[in-house]
Parts: C-alpha cells; structure tokens; sequence
C-alpha cells in the first residue's frame, strides 16, 4: 500500500490551552463555527496532510483517539450535574465522536466509507488497518487516516489521566496519513509495507523483515525486548521518550519517518508495545 | 457472491429480557416493559420514557454494564460452542455511543462535593468496555472499538466479516452496548426526539422516539460451528455531510449504500425478502429512508420490519440487537408489527411486515443510520 502525505499538527501544552480559532482562521481562511477542540486539532491536521492533493471521489476518512473530545465531554457534565440544565443540542451531538468526522468530511468534500475506530492500546494502527482492509476490498480508492489526542482542562486532572507528574509538559495534536494503491499524477513518499498487531516477541522476532535499516521503538517497549530486537537493524532507538505522556507517539514517530530527508530510501519499522506484553509493527519504507 | 460468514452464536439483553427466547416470547407484549427515567433538573424533574433493562436494575452501582456484558457474551460463546482456545484468539470489535457514560454519571453522582476535577476525573476512554471483555475472557485477539453513533455496533460487524476474510481472525465477537445515562437522555430531549404519544415509525402520526437499554453480542466465523441457520453476506457504509443529526432528506444516499450492499452480495433487488429498518419515527429520518427505499426499489418495496417501538433505540447498539431479534423473528416465523395493520397510517408508501410465514428463505436488508451523517446497510442471508 502506498502513502502519498502525512503531516503532524503538534504543540506542547504546561500551564494553559492556547486557543486555535488563529490557526483555523489561517490555514482554512475563514472562521469554521461549531466546533470544538477536538474537531479543531483534527482539521489542522488534515488539512495539512491534503495540501494541494485532489482526493478521488471515493476517498474514506479512518479517525481513532483514545479520548475523544474531552473538553466538550466534560461541559455537558457539567451543564447536567453543576448547572442542572440539558446540554446544549450541539454539545450533545459533538459528545459523539463521529462529529469530528462529520466536519472533516465536509471541509474536505469527502463521502465515501467514514469510520471513527478506538482503543486503548495501538489506536493508530486501528484506524489504519480499516482503511488499509477498505483499500484492499476496493470500497475506497484512497483513504485519510488521522489519530488526535486533546489536552483538556483542568490540565492537573488531564496530568492525572496521563498518569505523568503534576509539573510535566503534555502535548496534544494529531497525525494524519492519505493512503492509496495509486493515485493518477503522484507519486507516492512511501510503502506500507504492513501492519502487524497483537503479536506476541518470539513472532515479532522471527517475522520482522531481515533488510531493516531501522527500528523506531515505542515508550511501551520494554527494555528486553529493546536488546532483542537490536539484532534486527543497522539502528534500533526509541523514538523521543521525552513523548511518554502522548497517546499517539506512533502517529508522532511515522510522520517524522515519512517527512525527515535522512530517512529518504530507507525501510523502517515503529514497534510498540500494550501492557499485554503484546506487540503492533508499522512497516515503512521511504520512497 | 461475497464469501458468506457464518452466526454461529447470539445473546441478548433488552427491557424485555435475557436472552433470544425472552425476548421473542415478549417482543408482542412489549409495551408492558415501557418504563421511564427521572433526570433532575434545576426548575423540575424530567420523566423520559424508557425501555430499560430490569436486572440488574440502574440502583446496582457501577458494575452493573460489567454484570450485563457478561451474561450476553457467555451467552453468545456457549451457543457458538467456541473451545476456550478458540476464545484467546478471538477478535473483539465493540460498537457504542456512550460506553461507560452510566459509570462516570454514577462516580460524579457518589462524590461529596461536585467539582471540575470530580467531572474531568469521571471521564474513561471509548475502548475500556473491550478492553474488559478481553481481560474477563483472557483473549488475546485484536480489538476494534466503534463510535459512529448509531451505526455503530452495524459497522463493527461489517469490519469484523473483513478481518475473517482476511484470514487475521478465526472467529469474532461483535457485541453492541448501550445503557441508560443522563447525557443522552437530556441530549435527545434537548433535539426534542423523545415521542410524546408512543412510537410509531412511519406512521403518519409519528412524533419520534423511546431511547432503550440494551446488549447483544454475536459470535460470527467462517466456519459453522452451531446449528444456526443466517449469515452474513455484505455490508456498506457511506458518510454524507447533509446534516449532522439527520440524513440526506431525498433519499439519494440512502439508496446509494443499500445498492452497494446489495451489489456486493450479488444479488438482485428483488431478491431481497424483507427489510429491517433503522425507523426512528423522527419526522425527518423516516421521510429518509422511506425516500430513499423508494428510490432504490421502486414502487416494489419489501415488507419493513421495525425493533424501536418494542425495544427503544439502543443507539450504537441496535445494529447487533435488531439483527438478533431480526435474524430469530425470520427462523420462527414471528412477526411483530408494532401495531395492526388497520391502525398503520402510512404517507410513506411503506407496508409493515405482517406476515413471515414462506419468506424464511432467501436475503434480509438491513438499515442503519446515525448522527455525523453515517449510513450503513447489511444483507444476511438464511439459507435454512
């Protein structure tokens, strides 16, 4: 399968949630109303990994999160529970993740299969298989995957979530990817290989492909699995364990595998791994 | 022809009971199980109507989703007969719209004092429920968690039959789930979509809809390993960006996803036996859908099949629920029209189905249609 963009909207987040009508109002040129963070951040992002790319008719949109819109979550509790009122009708409708899905489509004109897909562990790699299974079963003939992760107020409560420190930096963003078997006029900046999941290390091991130049490991690697797989690749580095506190430290390490000149050429694989001591592989290879 | 995929086992949980045969056996009584719950506001207590399950009732504390999700699923298991190795490398693919919303509600409700931190604390994550199913049952498999409103549980399914064709999976575990919470709730009475005087999908006198409780799993393989007699033959989706609560009021995608499903099965529009509609009785989406069953079959419409009126609509849920009282009413010949056909009003060219006998054979529509302009249609098949 091949990828033909990808693109991160990421920024870090201490003391306070910067407000990103500015950047809406920027990269769409004009204020999109209704709606929230969440849908925010992921429009950001796919707009970004579309650019100039005229999507085919039959164009499906994959989004995961672990999450959701939590911000808008948290206000309809709390019109139900601190103001005693219904939420607002809006609120309502966008507690359904899909509504993020909704607004993307329209911006972008999209209308074929429109899936929301979660988990708690290897979400990208979700969202990616369903639009990987529709392109094989010729359903859509490209498909855009994006993975969001929002930071929501109060951000000592969201810190607790995370399960970080009271006084650690948190990010929120998300990570986009336009995938095809071809796409008339362009070339593609990548192969994806595969995406292996829920596969236990000795079949990680064994199955991992032996031409690898490289092996982005995940935060939820441990460290013996890291030395096995050190055999496996010219290079095997964890990818900025400084990231530990985002959901989506895969979708982060794929778009720098997929954009950053050094990795041009090279084939390789983000490995990551759930507290099952279970493993998910993202197999790349730059074109 | 799409490779069919065998439903090997079933369970269910509703207002009106435990299991397929409770349900059968009351879904022609089924407003007797009509109840309702009480949302306090700041002026008034609002009194929804609600179909919800009764054991274990809403006083039953945090555990009781856990309580009904596994009755269903070991229900589902047992009747498909899986070996517990079969078990750990099941895949699990959960469709909801609120998950454990009932959870969060309960922990703010329990706390002394109701903060910001108390509310942003509540909040779990969409795939804890699966995460759950899969520790209770020790299974290795992958897990796929659906939040595409309404259509939910009806597109895990649809991507459960991909991953079996796929050969990734051997069996899958496609459970919908829904359980009464504030939120929702308050959020359909806030679109004003709660009917005041009884549902009545495609009826003239329609006014909209009873929300409802419910849990269904399935157990679908390549392979029969029960003495069930459907299967499923193909699914489609298609999001349109009319209007994020309601579909495309002309019917234009409604028509064009039953085509796909249709044409990916094989078959011919005539050959469909009967359809199960989505049937909200919303003034909007029943002139939807019935537009846009007149549009794909003309002025040969099959009989319609609805579940909202005896159930409620268990949102992201009915897709697995109403294919399970669907799947059984066809095996037994039941037919549960919500009313007589002397009392069907209908200005949208639609007929109820009022009799099953001789139609058991043959290819089943399914319709399914949700918030953020998602649309999914199925066909089963009962080969007998």
């Amino acid at each position: 399968m091949n990828i033909y963009s990808s693109s991160t909207f990421y920024q870090p987040i201490s003391d306070h949630l910067p407000d990103l009508k500015g950047d809406i109002k920027a990269q769409f040129g004009k204020n999109i109303r209704r709606i929230d963070r969440f849908i925010q951040l992921s429009m950001l992002g796919a707009g970004r990994c579309i650019g100039d790319i005229a999507l085919p008719e039959k164009t499906g949109l994959y989004m995961t999160s672990v999450n959701g819109s939590l911000s808008n979550a948290f206000s309809v509790l709390r019109e139900i529970y601190v103001d005693k009122q219904p939420p607002m009708p809006l609120s309502f409708v966008n507690t359904v993740s899909n509504a993020a899905c909704f607004y993307v489509a329209k911006q972008f004109g999209i209308q074929a299969n429109n899936m929301f897909v979660t988990r708690d562990h290897f979400g990208l790699e979700s969202a990616l298989k369903l639009g990987w299974l529709d392109l094989m079963n010729e359903r859509v003939e490209m498909a855009l995957v994006g993975a969001v992760a929002q930071c929501a107020e109060p951000l000592a409560v969201h810190r607790k979530r995370l399960k970080v420190a009271n006084d650690a930096d948190m990010g929120e963003g998300s990570h986009w990817y336009l995938m095809a078997k071809s796409l008339d006029g362009c070339d593609p900046v990548a192969i994806l290989h595969g995406l292996n999941e829920y596969i236990a290390l000795d079949d990680l091991v064994t199955k991992l492909p032996s031409n690898l130049d490289g092996i982005a490991l995940g935060f939820g690697v441990p460290v013996e699995a890291e030395q096995l797989l050190s055999a496996k690749a010219m290079q095997v580095k964890r990818w900025h364990p400084e990231l530990a506190y985002y959901e989506f430290t895969t979708g982060y390490a794929v778009t720098e595998l997929l954009s950053q000149p050094q990795f041009k050429g090279k084939r390789w694989c983000h490995i990551d791994a759930n507290p099952s001591g279970q493993y998910s592989v993202v197999d790349i290879e730059r074109c | 022809m799409a490779e069919a995929l065998f439903i090997n086992g079933c369970g269910i949980s509703t207002a009106l009971g435990q299991g397929v045969e409770q349900n059968l056996l009351n879904l022609p009584q089924a407003s007797k199980f009509l109840t309702s719950l009480d949302v306090g506001l700041s002026d008034d207590t609002l009194r929804v109507p609600y179909y919800m399950v009764a054991e274990p009732g809403r006083d039953a504390g945090p555990d009781r989703l856990r309580t009904i999700i596994d009755s269903v699923v070991s229900d589902a298991i047992s009747e498909a007969g899986l070996s517990s190795e079969q078990v750990v490398r099941l895949g699990v693919f959960v469709g909801s719209t609120s998950f454990d919303v009932f959870g969060s509600e309960e922990f703010i409700r329990c706390a002394d004092k109701i903060t910001d931190d108390v509310i942003s604390s509540s909040l779990t994550t969409f795939g804890c429920l699966a995460s759950y199913i899969k520790q209770s049952l020790g299974i290795k498999g992958p897990e796929y968690t659906f939040n595409t409103a309404c259509t939910a549980s009806a597109n895990a399914l649809m991507y459960a039959v991909d991953m079996l064709r796929a050969g990734e999976i051997e069996h899958a575990l496609v459970v919908g789930l829904e359980f009464s919470n504030d939120v929702t709730t308050l959020g359909f009475h806030a679109l004003e979509l709660i009917s005041q005087h009884g549902m009545r999908p495609f009826d003239s006198h329609r006014d909209g809809l009873y929300l409802g409780e419910g849990c269904g799993a399935i157990v679908i393989s390549r392979h029969k390993t029960a003495e069930n007699q459907f299967s499923f033959v193909s699914g489609a989706n298609i999001g349109d960006t009319y209007s994020i609560t309601s579909t495309e009021p002309e019917g234009a995608t409604i028509a064009e996803v039953i085509d796909l499903a249709v044409k990916q099965a094989g078959i011919n529009p005539s050959d469909i036996q009967a359809v199960k509609a989505h049937g909200t009785a919303s003034l909007s989406n029943d002139e939807a859908e019935s537009a846009g069953l007149r549009r794909y079959f003309g002025s040969a419409i099959p009989p319609v099949q609805v579940y909202k009126p005896m159930i409620g609509h268990t949102l992201g849920a009915c897709g697995i629920n109403e294919l399970i009282l669907f799947c059984h009413s066809i095996e037994r010949g039941i037919s549960a029209p919500y009313c007589e056909a002397s009392q069907f009003e209908s200005d949208l060219g639609i007929q109820l189905l009022t009799d099953l006998s001789g139609r058991q054979q043959g290819y089943y529509l399914l319709n399914y249609f949700g918030f953020g302009g998602n649309n999914t249609a199925l066909v089963i098949a009962n080969t007998l």
